[in-house]
């Protein structure tokens, strides 16, 4: 899955939780201060992920997640270890 | 005065726990469980989330279980996140209401093996409103909230938004755990108030309970203001 899969299926649930339509996400989006997104928000956000995308997000991993960005990669690199693990 | 110097802090946890610790021996604790399973649970074979208002900090000390405790991240949270670790619970550093919600997520990986405690009104209040926070936990874990209600024969109240309670010593407390709440795993904004204010009501309500028993025990009344229960033990020291 590429970033741009990665990144319309953060759209999709990020519209299911926060309720509002969302066309477009830019990688320098503040989660917190530009999308509005609060810790409960971000929790159910990554609960999710990991269940849509099969794959084991840590407390830590979140540590430096600031912007969209930021949690793309972590995506990203998450979806990679998990693609090698099964290959 | 802010510790900030590492050792000073572990050295000033320790007294803390030691303190907390001698001073709560002498209240006495009566539990009253309203709910059909005994509280708190064997965590091996079932968990919860246990609900206190944060003016109740001091009383989980009196809780014997095994459980995670969400300490906040702010300048005095190292302190606290010691003593409780020396107090016997296991803690996770963060925040309901600041950071990515990683302390939500830890505190979820957890909830397979231990019980979570939550003080719902917390951080910074508004005092005994509770905030979204552990409703989302209870959905996403699958963990009901136990709402638990304490009340103090004599206490001092701190000037602090929460009026944090401290009994005195030699003084008796009353714990009423309420009927356990589950919550659907997928709800939507709408459910998500509805058992925000069902929990928030059920927390209010075993806290009236719980303070009317320990004015109670202060008139010398143990009868018409007890609530009909399914079971009640005094707690060891």
């Amino acid at each position: 899955m590429d970033r741009q899969e990665l990144r319309r299926v953060l759209i999709e649930l990020l519209e299911e939780t926060t309720g509002e339509p969302r066309v477009e996400l830019a990688e320098q989006d503040d989660l917190q201060e530009g999308l509005g997104l609060d810790s409960v928000d971000m929790f159910s956000l990554i609960v999710e992920i990991q269940s849509k995308l099969k794959v084991k997000i840590a407390s830590e991993d979140l540590a430096a997640v600031v912007t969209v960005g930021d949690l793309l990669d972590v995506l990203q690199s998450k979806v990679e270890a998990s693609t090698t693990a099964a290959a | 005065m802010k510790l900030r110097n590492p050792r000073l802090i572990s050295i000033a946890a320790v007294l803390a726990a030691g303190l907390i610790r001698l001073w709560m021996s002498t209240v006495r604790t009566r539990l009253v469980n309203l709910d059909a399973h005994p509280h708190p649970a064997d965590a091996d074979r079932e968990r919860f989330i246990y609900a206190f208002w944060h003016d109740s900090l001091l009383a989980p000390v009196k809780f014997k279980a095994r459980v995670r405790v969400l300490i906040s991240k702010h300048a005095d949270g190292e302190l606290i996140a010691q003593a409780c670790r020396y107090l016997g619970f296991g803690v996770v550093r963060g925040s309901t209401t600041r950071g990515g919600g990683g302390a939500l997520v830890e505190l979820w990986d957890c909830s397979t093996q231990v019980h979570l405690v939550f003080t719902p009104d917390g951080p910074r209040g508004p005092r005994r409103k509770v905030q979204p926070g552990i409703i989302i936990m209870a959905s996403r874990s699958g963990l009901p909230i136990v709402p638990v209600g304490i009340g103090f024969r004599r206490a001092w109240y701190a000037r602090s938004w929460d009026r944090l309670a401290v009994p005195q010593p030699f003084s008796s407390s009353v714990g009423v755990l309420g009927p356990a709440i589950s919550v659907p795993p997928e709800i939507d904004r709408e459910q998500l108030e509805h058992y925000r204010k069902l929990v928030e009501e059920r927390m209010l309500n075993v806290t009236v309970q719980a303070e009317g028993l320990a004015n109670s025990i202060a008139q010398g009344n143990q009868g018409p203001h007890r609530p009909a229960r399914r079971s009640a033990r005094d707690l060891p020291a």
